[in-house]
C-alpha cells in the first residue's frame, strides 16, 4: 500500500475526537483492503495506528536521528533555511505540523526517481514497505559518514506535504495517533468481520498474544475462527493481569471469605516462560529482560519441574545471605546493559513465584487460583533464589490488617488480596475485583501511591535555582488515549535527585506541549509523556484548576521512580475517580 | 600463472583529471565501484538521497598506459582514495594497480623526469550496490540545448551562492541564457547571449530551479574540462556533459526543485 494512503487515514483520524467516528473511519479503512484482498502490508497498517512501528513486544529500532538533522534534511529538501525551520517548530511544537507547513508552500527537491517512472514526472508516493526497508537500514548504519548517508536516505523519504508530516513524526517517534488499541480493535472488528461484536474475540487473542499486527493478519487470512484458536503460547508474554484497588474495609465484600492475601514484593513482576532449557524472561512491559537476570534464568532452569512452562513471580534484590528483601532501588542496578555479570553477583536476587498460566501443553488461566497455585506448589523447589510467595488464607478484616501489618514490617510494599472463588480466573490484560492491592491502611489519609507521568515543570528559586523545582504529573486516560494533567509536586526530591533528574529529563522536553497531553496548568517547560514516578499525598480533592480530570491531590510528595512502567502503565482517570469517591 | 593475476593496471602521466574527478565524486557519495573493461574505465555514483547521479566513462585509448584482463569491479571509500591522491602533485604521473589475489588497490605516483616512486595500497570494500534501472532517466527529451565554457557556470554558481541555496537557470529561443539567483538580501542575474554560447539549440523557454549544493560538487571537474554541455526541460532533471580527455565524458544529471501543486489544504496559517 502506499504511505500516501495510510497518511491519508491518520489525518482524517487526527481531524475527530469521537470515538464512534474513529471506529467507522477505521472500518471503511479495512473494510477497503479487504476488498483489495491485498494483506501485504496490514501488520505493519496496524502497528503504525497504535503509534509504533513494530509490535508492543518487539523493541522498536534506533534509529539515531536528532530532530537537529530531520532540521538538516527538511532544510535541503525544502530550500527553506534551517533559522526559519526552528521558528515555525517552536510556535508548532511539532516536528510533523512543521515540515506540512513548509513543504506546502516552497519548490520541494525532487528525486531522479521521480523522472524514471512511467508517468514522468508524476510524484512517486511512498511504499509502505519501502519505508520499513529504508529506515531498517537507518537504523543499521553505524561509524563515520553514517550521518550524510541518514541524512540522505531521510531527504529521499520526504516525497510530498502529508507524507512528511507522518514520516517525521514516526522517525522522531512522537507518531501518536490519538486512537486506543480499544478503538482499533473495534474498527478492526467491523471493517474485516462486519461483525462490531467479534471485537471481543480479538481483544481475548490479543491479550493473550499482545501482537495485533500478527492477530489482524490471521483474522484477514483466515477468518474469526481461526483467532479464537489462538491460545497462550512460549516466548510471547500474555498481558499481565493487574489489580484494582479499594478500602481496606471493603475488600471483603468484594472477595468473599476466604480470600488469600499475598505480599507485594518491591521488585519487578516477571513472567517466565520456559521450554526444556530455554528460558525467557518478560516485563510487565512484555519487553524481554531475560539479559538482566541471568542468575534467575539459570535457577529457574534447574529448579522447575515441567518441561513447558509460563508462570510469574516478582524479582527481589536480596542482601548476600538472602536474608532479607531489598528495595526496588537496588535492583534497578541490574537495568545497566553492560557487566551484568559483576552486577548479578553484587545485587543477588530471588524469585518469587505466584501464579501459573501454563504448564506443559494446557494453558492453566482459565482454572481457580486454588488449583493454579497448588500445582505451582508442586513444581517449584523452594531455595534461597527461588521461592513461592508467602501467602495466607483471609477470614476476616482483622486478620486482613495483621497480615498487612506483618507485610510492611518485612519491609514490602503491602498485599495482594485474591479471590479463591471457582471463578477466580487469571484474566490477561484485564484490571477486575478478583485481584486487590493494599498498600495503605490509615483512614482519612491517602497512603496509597499513584504513578503519575511527568508532562511538565517549572524552574526552582532559591537553593533549587538552575533545576526544576516543580513537577506536573499526569495521569492516563486510555479513552483517548492521552495524558491529563493531575497534581504538582515538589516535595520529596533530595538536591542531588533533583539535579540528576533536571539532567535526565532534558532528553524528553517537548517545545510545546505535546498533542497527547491535555493541562490547565501552565508549566515553564513541557515533556513528552516518558518517565514514571510514584508520588503518595494526603488526599485526593476536587481541583478547578486540573479542570479536565476535575481532581488533584493534596500534599503530594515524591516516592521513587517507576522505570519498569511506561507512561501508559500509569493510574489512570478512572482510578483516582475512584480513589475519590472511596476515601 | 604469476602473470596472469595481474587483473588491470591504469597509467595517466597528468593526475589531475583523476584527482579532480575523485574528488567531485567523493563530495556526492562515500563508497563507490570501479569497473573496469578491457575497453573502457566507468564509475557511476548516485548520492543516497537519490538527488544526484555522476557518470563517468573513460576509453582506453585515453589512458597512457591501459592492461586490463577481464571485467572487474572493485569497491572503494572514495574519500580514502581522494585523501591519497591529494598527495600527488600536478606533474605527477599515477599508476592504478589491482591484483585478484590481493584485496587491496594499489596507486603508484611518479615524479616526471625522475625515478623516484611512491606506493599506496587502499583496501577494498565488499558493498552492496543497488541497481536502479534508469532507462527513462536517459530516455528524458531535452527540447534546449546548448554548450558553454565551463566557467560561466563556475561564476553563475559563486554568485548565486551570495543569495540562496537555488541556482535558477533559464533558457529563451533566440536569446539566451539566463542564470539567477534571489535571495532576502537581493538578487543576482547573468545573462548570456547566442553569441556567448559555443552551439546552441533552443526552443520556446525552459526553465528549472537546481540546489546549489549538488552543483558545487562540479566545480572541480569544470577546471579541468574546455566544454559542457547543458540540457534544459521545465520541471525536469537537469542534465550536464563534460568532455574528459578526447573520448571520456562525464554525465551529471541533477533532480530540479519543484514547485507544489497537488495538495490543497488551505489551513496555511500564518505561513
Amino acid at each position: 500500500m502506499k504511505f500516501y494512503k495510510l497518511a491519508s487515514l491518520l489525518s482524517s483520524l487526527e481531524q475527530t475526537t469521537k470515538r464512534l467516528e474513529m471506529i467507522d473511519i477505521l472500518a471503511d479503512f479495512f473494510k477497503e483492503i479487504k476488498i483489495s484482498n491485498d494483506f501485504s502490508d496490514l501488520d505493519k497498517i496496524v502497528y503504525l495506528l497504535q503509534g509504533q512501528l513494530v509490535s508492543n513486544i518487539k523493541q522498536a529500532p534506533k534509529m539515531g536521528i536528532a530532530e537537529k538533522m530531520i532540521i538538516d534534511a527538511l532544510s535541503l529538501h525544502s530550500g527553506k533555511n534551517k533559522k526559519s525551520i526552528k521558528e515555525i517548530l517552536v510556535k508548532k511544537g511539532d516536528i510533523g505540523v512543521t515540515a506540512e507547513i513548509i513543504l506546502q508552500k516552497m519548490k520541494t527537491q525532487k528525486s531522479l526517481l521521480d523522472f524514471n517512472t512511467k508517468k514522468g514526472s508524476e510524484m512517486s508516493s511512498l511504499e509502505i514497505s519501502e519505508l520499513y526497508s529504508e529506515l531498517e537500514k537507518i537504523s543499521s548504519i553505524t561509524g563515520a559518514g553514517s550521518s550524510d548517508m541518514k541524512l540522505g536516505i531521510l531527504r529521499g523519504l520526504m516525497r510530498n506535504p502529508l507524507e512528511t508530516k507522518y514520516l517525521l513524526r514516526i522517525i522522531n517517534s512522537t507518531l501518536r495517533v490519538g486512537v486506543s488499541t480499544q478503538t482499533i480493535i473495534d474498527g478492526i472488528a467491523l471493517g474485516l468481520t462486519g461483525l462490531k461484536d467479534n471485537k471481543e474475540a480479538i481483544e481475548r487473542a490479543f491479550n493473550l498474544h499482545p501482537d495485533l499486527g500478527d492477530i489482524v493478519m490471521i483474522l484477514a487470512k483466515k477468518g474469526i475462527e481461526e483467532v479464537k484458536k489462538i491460545e497462550i503460547t512460549f516466548g510471547i508474554p500474555i498481558r499481565m493481569m493487574l489489580a484494582s484497588r479499594v478500602p481496606y474495609a471493603e475488600i471483603i465484600t468484594k472477595l468473599g471469605i476466604p480470600f488469600i492475601a499475598e505480599y507485594k514484593l518491591d521488585g519487578e513482576r516477571i513472567q517466565v516462560h520456559k521450554k526444556r532449557d530455554t528460558v525467557k524472561l518478560f516485563s510487565r512491559r512484555l519487553l524481554d529482560v531475560s539479559d538482566q537476570y541471568p542468575d534467575a534464568c539459570d535457577i529457574i532452569r534447574k529448579n522447575i519441574r515441567a518441561s513447558e512452562i509460563i508462570f510469574e513471580g516478582e524479582v527481589v534484590a536480596m542482601d548476600p545471605f538472602y536474608e532479607k528483601m531489598l528495595p526496588f532501588q537496588v535492583l534497578s542496578k541490574r537495568r545497566r546493559k553492560h557487566d551484568v555479570d559483576t552486577i548479578s553477583k553484587e545485587v543477588p536476587v530471588c524469585l518469587f513465584v505466584f501464579d501459573l498460566l501454563k504448564l506443559e501443553t494446557e494453558s492453566c488461566i482459565n482454572k481457580p487460583l486454588i488449583e493454579r497455585r497448588k500445582k505451582l506448589e508442586e513444581i517449584v523447589s523452594e531455595r534461597d533464589e527461588l521461592r513461592l510467595v508467602n501467602e495466607k488464607v483471609v477470614n476476616s478484616t482483622e486478620e486482613l490488617v495483621d497480615y498487612f501489618n506483618k507485610a510492611r514490617q518485612e519491609g514490602n510494599e503491602g498485599i495482594m488480596a485474591k479471590s479463591i472463588k471457582e471463578d477466580s480466573i487469571y484474566q490477561p490484560g484485564n484490571r477486575g475485583f478478583l485481584w486487590i492491592k493494599l498498600k495503605g491502611l490509615e483512614g482519612g489519609k491517602l497512603k496509597d501511591s499513584v504513578d503519575v507521568v511527568l508532562i511538565g515543570a517549572f524552574y526552582g528559586k532559591g537553593r533549587r535555582t538552575g533545576v526544576y523545582g516543580t513537577y506536573i504529573g499526569g495521569v492516563y486516560d486510555p479513552e483517548s488515549d492521552r495524558f491529563i494533567g493531575f497534581t504538582r509536586f515538589f516535595s520529596g526530591l533530595t538536591d542531588d535527585l533533583s539535579e540528576t533528574l533536571t539532567k535526565d529529563m532534558e532528553q524528553h522536553v517537548s517545545k510545546n506541549r505535546p498533542s497527547n497531553v491535555i493541562c490547565e496548568d501552565k508549566a515553564e517547560v513541557w515533556f513528552n509523556p516518558e518517565i514514571v514516578v510514584e508520588i503518595i499525598g494526603d488526599e485526593i480533592t476536587k481541583s478547578e484548576k486540573f479542570a479536565t480530570l476535575g481532581y488533584s491531590m493534596r500534599f503530594p510528595v515524591f516516592q521513587r521512580f517507576r522505570p519498569e512502567k511506561g507512561a501508559k502503565d500509569v493510574t489512570t482517570v478512572k482510578e483516582i475517580r475512584d480513589l475519590y469517591e472511596t476515601q | 600463472m604469476n602473470e596472469k593475476t595481474m587483473t588491470f593496471k591504469l597509467k595517466l602521466e597528468n593526475s589531475r583529471i583523476l584527482k579532480g574527478i575523485v574528488e567531485t565524486l567523493a563530495s556526492i557519495i562515500d563508497e563507490t565501484e570501479f569497473q573496469v573493461t578491457p575497453k573502457e574505465f566507468t564509475i557511476s555514483a548516485m548520492d543516497p538521497s537519490r538527488i544526484c547521479l555522476l557518470k563517468l566513462s573513460i576509453k582506453k585509448e585515453d589512458f597512457d598506459e591501459y592492461e586490463c584482463s577481464k571485467d572487474t569491479k572493485v569497491g572503494l571509500n572514495l574519500d580514502d582514495l581522494d585523501k591519497i591522491l591529494k598527495r600527488s602533485s600536478s606533474n605527477d604521473s599515477v599508476l592504478i594497480e589491482f591484483n585478484e589475489t590481493d584485496n587491496k588497490l594499489k596507486i603508484k605516483m611518479k615524479r616526471e623526469g625522475t625515478a623516484r616512486m611512491r606506493t599506496f595500497s587502499l583496501a577494498l570494500l565488499d558493498i552492496d550496490i543497488e541497481e536502479i534501472p534508469m532507462e527513462n532517466l536517459l530516455n528524458i527529451d531535452y527540447p534546449s540545448e546548448f554548450v558553454i565554457e565551463p566557467d560561466f557556470l563556475v561564476e553563475a554558481i559563486k554568485d548565486a551562492e551570495i543569495y540562496s541555496e537555488i541556482l535558477n537557470i533559464k533558457a529563451v529561443e533566440d536569446q539566451g541564457l539566463i542564470f539567477s539567483s534571489i535571495g532576502q538580501i537581493g538578487e543576482m542575474e547573468y545573462d548570456l547571449n547566442k553569441d556567448d554560447l559555443i552551439e546552441s539549440n533552443l526552443n520556446d523557454t525552459h526553465s528549472g530551479a537546481y540546489s546549489l549544493t549538488f552543483l558545487k560538487a562540479i566545480l572541480k571537474i569544470a577546471s579541468i574540462t574546455q566544454k559542457l554541455k547543458i540540457s534544459l526541460r521545465t520541471d525536469h532533471p537537469l542534465k550536464m556533459i563534460f568532455n574528459i580527455l578526447e573520448g571520456g565524458e562525464l554525465s551529471y544529471f541533477l533532480a530540479p526543485r519543484v514547485e507544489e501543486a497537488d495538495f490543497e489544504d488551505d489551513d496555511m496559517d500564518e505561513f
